[in-house]
């Protein structure tokens, strides 16, 4: 078993250097270092798929010579449930990679571009599986720079540059924030070490427990991308090559849930009531705010960052509604809530992840994120279309696909609120449920626009008539995952078994597998209602058989006719007569203007009548409120205390001798002062 | 010979450092300043032999040995030679004149005895008086590294630190281990050597060795 754990590691070290034997822009490095990749994920699976299925944790110790105590990995099922999620994506996005990396040969240096993905997967992995925090902060780093200099892989371009900044500025920030956690629980338990952490969580005092649960919040919520924290996410998702996007959006904000969750659950002891309150208004803002900005973006690597912001709320719902429950002691429903939000990090590690790979699809061979220059695409990209759909389907929570499963689960912890959770509970979780159902709906909204503008109707652009089918590497990739969009759910009973026992060892309580899950049905806490993905999806197909071959009964052959559509009598209906990205998403534009503030511009132009129009331009733009009220100011305090600091820097190298020389002699002064 | 006759020589041999430090400050020749420099050097090479003699450790006479060659004969040779290549003015030129320099000397004696005097909070190994002593020769030479105009002076002034710092070395653990004293002395000799050939690519590239000139680089 742990031969499949050596074997991952080696092959994404083997793998980092294998592109630069080669020419490094050949398709040679290309092949070496994704197929390794592809192999490294693989063999994670087949290991972490192991440890959860025997529930037995996996130990690996090296003993350094490191004042801050051993490097030691533990992978217990909770770790492997994410080292499966982390491997079985690198396993599908490097087989896409193989077939997109192609558009960068003979320009770009892949076997630059493989090292850091590799790096950036073996850091990933690191993080969710180290049990010392020295080591943690060290791959942490290692992860977010490798992920940096992804991101700003195609540095010719400026907005790849910005974005690379606000990426490293933000993570930085992050960082800071989750030392000071680690610092504070140090400073505390006097060790590095996880399980020192564990074992000095309960006579942590308040007022520490309330600052370390603060940092982390930042720290991680930084990196999760939880509104307002969120602003670099979709700035730099979008400009990291498709595949590496999906692993970012998928699961590198993952891991900060993991993260996090090792702090509530583990070093943090008893929490305290607030702590759930303030996740979860986090979480449900992050849901409403990324899926409402998702329905404005036209750009699709943009759209999909900003539903990334509103999955990990969705995620965050039920982490918060575990902590709810934990401190009222209902530990079985926290367990409950747990396990849907862990349910929701693999699966929407698979259905983002398919639809990142599909965006890249489509950008491979039409060459444009913009939907609005998209169109048609069906028809020339007919196993994309299918792939694309079923992700779109799966992350709009529609049944029979994953994402309804743990959505479904989601709903019910949020619905558990009413029994004992304490005083505004009963009140707010409905409330809460009610607006999820909602963020559910808006994101329905949203995927039928990506897929409707881009996918059906007419090409909208040269380039949109030019897309060809992708290769078959990178069919292959977003195959896989589709599949696995149907696998997990109608696999859900068997997974919640696995989850049940990770998030009974998480709560600190026993689930037995017979009160969530009884063969194909799962179940909710209370046995409030009953849900089986199996029968549904038979029921689904049944009807669309139905649906399919009932027409073909009732009017037998004559069913389908080929014909011109109706012009209103104007010939030459042109592909610019369609529906736009922009106008489908006006009415909710309109309803939620108190948000949005949209403004208009129409600049007219013509020669000396109105009748006589030569040009129109129209220009809509919408606000992003936490930007402009939070960080613009920042921005600008920052820059101009900047420019005040700015004034001690004078370039005399005699000055700045002296600011050494001077706080030299005020230390001696300080220290003889003081000891005599 | 008397352990008296022993401490009022070491007493005698730190006075004339700390007079040597202010020769080095107040010389308004280039010229001068080496020469200064060089009998500083010469004066920290006795005292280390006589702190060998006189606590029996002989190891130490190695580096003495080694200031003696380095510091007082080879570094300000290579000084005059790299003056005689740049063929710049003999003056010293400095932002503050030479009589203030002396007060703020003063001044930075009575700071380090006031600071570090008696063994107040840095414990030596013996002689405790020299602790303020190598305090001072410190802040002499960043005194001169900060008014000085001339690059050339910003080298004397790292020169004296260093003398300052070994002088530190000497009394508080009667020398670092042979290796390090070693690596000291190599890292000094090649510092000058890279530092002369920056003063010269600086005359090259501002024609001319005043530090000043590097306000251009600013962003």
């Amino acid at each position: 078993m742990e031969l499949f754990f050596y074997a991952q590691v080696l092959l994404h070290c083997l793998g980092g250097g294998a592109g630069f034997l080669f020419d490094q822009q050949s398709e040679s490095a290309n092949r070496a270092t994704h197929f390794l990749a592809v192999a490294a994920g693989a063999a994670g699976v087949v290991f972490s798929l192991a440890i959860l299925l025997t529930g037995k944790p996996w130990i690996f110790e090296l003993q350094g010579s490191l004042p801050v105590g051993p490097l030691r990995f533990v992978i217990d099922p909770f770790s492997a449930f994410f080292v499966l999620t982390i491997s079985f994506l690198s396993f599908a996005a490097s087989l896409f990679a193989v077939g997109y990396t192609r558009e960068y040969q003979r320009k770009k240096n892949i076997a630059l571009l493989g090292f850091f993905y590799h790096i950036f997967i073996l850091a990933m992995l690191a993080v969710v599986t180290v049990q010392n925090a020295f080591y943690f902060l060290f791959f942490w780093e290692l992860m977010s720079l490798a992920s940096y200099f992804l991101v700003v892989f195609e540095h010719e371009k400026p907005e790849a540059r910005s974005a690379g900044t606000l990426y490293l500025i933000m993570t930085h920030i992050g960082t800071a924030f989750i030392a000071a956690a680690f610092l504070l629980l140090y400073v505390h338990s006097g060790s590095f070490s996880f399980d020192a952490f564990r074992f000095a969580a309960a006579t942590l005092s308040p007022a520490v427990k309330n600052a370390v649960f603060l940092a982390a919040l930042i720290g991680f919520g930084t990196k999760a991308g939880v509104i307002p924290l969120h602003i670099w996410l979709p700035q730099a998702h979008p400009q990291a090559p498709s595949h590496v996007s999906a692993l970012m959006s998928g699961v590198m904000i993952k891991t900060a849930i993991y993260a996090f969750l090792r702090f509530l659950f583990g070093f943090l002891g008893e929490p305290f009531a607030w702590w759930g309150h303030v996740v979860l208004a986090l979480a449900i803002l992050s849901t409403l705010l990324g899926i409402l900005y998702a329905l404005m973006e036209n750009d699709l690597k943009r759209l999909l960052a900003f539903s990334s912001i509103e999955n990990i709320g969705i995620i965050l719902l039920g982490i918060g509604m575990a902590l709810v429950f934990r401190v009222f002691h209902q530990p079985f429903n926290g367990g409950f809530a747990l396990m849907a939000a862990l349910f929701h990090v693999i699966n929407h590690a698979a259905f983002k992840g398919l639809l990142f790979l599909g965006t890249g699809s489509v950008l491979h061979s039409a060459h444009t994120r913009q939907i609005e220059n998209l169109g048609g695409l069906i028809r020339k990209m007919p196993w994309t279309a299918v792939c694309f759909l079923t992700g779109a389907m799966a992350i709009s929570a529609l049944p029979p696909l994953n994402g309804f499963v743990s959505e479904w689960l989601t709903f019910m912890a949020l619905l558990l609120g009413f029994h004992g959770a304490g005083a505004g509970m009963p009140f707010f979780s409905p409330v809460l449920a009610s607006l999820l159902g909602l963020a559910g709906a808006l994101a329905a909204t949203c995927f039928i626009k990506v897929f409707g503008i881009s996918f059906l109707g007419k090409p909208r652009s040269e380039h949109a008539v030019q897309a060809r089918e992708v290769s078959g590497s990178m069919k292959l990739g977003m195959g896989i995952l589709a599949v696995s969009c149907l696998g997990l759910s109608l696999a859900a009973p068997q997974a919640l078994k696995i989850l049940a026992k990770i998030a009974g060892t998480l709560a600190g309580t026993d689930i037995p597998v017979e009160t969530v899950t009884q063969r194909i049905f799962l179940i909710s806490p209370l046995n409030s209602s009953l849900f089986s993905p199996l029968a549904v999806a038979l029921v689904l197909l049944a009807l669309l058989a139905v649906i399919m071959a009932l027409p073909r009964i009732i009017f037998g052959k004559k069913l389908v006719r080929t014909g011109p559509s109706w012009d209103c009598g104007m010939p030459a209906l042109s592909s610019r007569m369609q529906y736009t990205a922009t106008g489908f998403s006006k009415p909710l534009r309109r309803i939620f203007s108190f948000l949005y503030q949209p403004t208009r511009r129409v600049e007219l132009e013509d020669e000396g009548h109105e009748m006589l129009r030569t040009a129109q331009r129209f220009e809509a733009r919408i606000t992003h409120p936490v930007d402009e009220w939070v960080y613009r100011p920042l921005a600008a305090l920052v820059s101009e205390l900047s420019q005040k600091a700015k004034r001690i820097q004078t370039g005399h190298i005699q000055l700045y001798l002296s600011y050494i020389f001077i706080t030299l002699i005020l230390l001696l002064l300080f220290l003889g002062g003081h000891s005599s | 010979m008397s352990a008296e006759f022993m401490a009022s020589l070491i007493h005698f041999l730190g006075m004339m450092l700390l007079i040597a430090s202010f020769w080095i400050l107040v010389s308004s020749q280039i010229g001068a300043c080496i020469r200064a420099y060089a009998t500083h050097s010469f004066l920290l090479a006795l005292i280390t032999a006589v702190v060998a003699w006189s606590q029996h450790i002989e190891h130490l006479i190695i580096p003495a040995l080694l200031t003696l060659a380095l510091k007082t004969i080879v570094i300000p040779h290579v000084f005059f030679r790299i003056i005689r290549r740049l063929g710049i003015r003999k003056e010293v030129e400095s932002y503050i004149n030479i009589p203030f320099s002396l007060l703020l000397a003063v001044l930075l004696v009575f700071i380090s005895f006031y600071a570090t005097g008696e063994g107040r909070f840095l414990k030596p190994a013996a002689f405790g008086e020299f602790i303020p002593l190598a305090i001072s020769t410190v802040f002499f030479g960043m005194l001169m590294m900060t008014t000085r105009k001339k690059a050339i002076s910003q080298v004397l002034g790292l020169l004296l630190i260093e003398n300052g710092l070994f002088l530190m070395a000497i009394t508080m653990t009667f020398g670092m281990p042979l290796l390090v004293e070693m690596g000291i002395f190599f890292d000094v000799l090649i510092a000058v050597m890279i530092m002369g050939l920056f003063v010269f690519k600086i005359r090259d590239a501002f024609e001319g060795i005043d530090a000043d000139d590097m306000t251009v680089l600013k962003g």
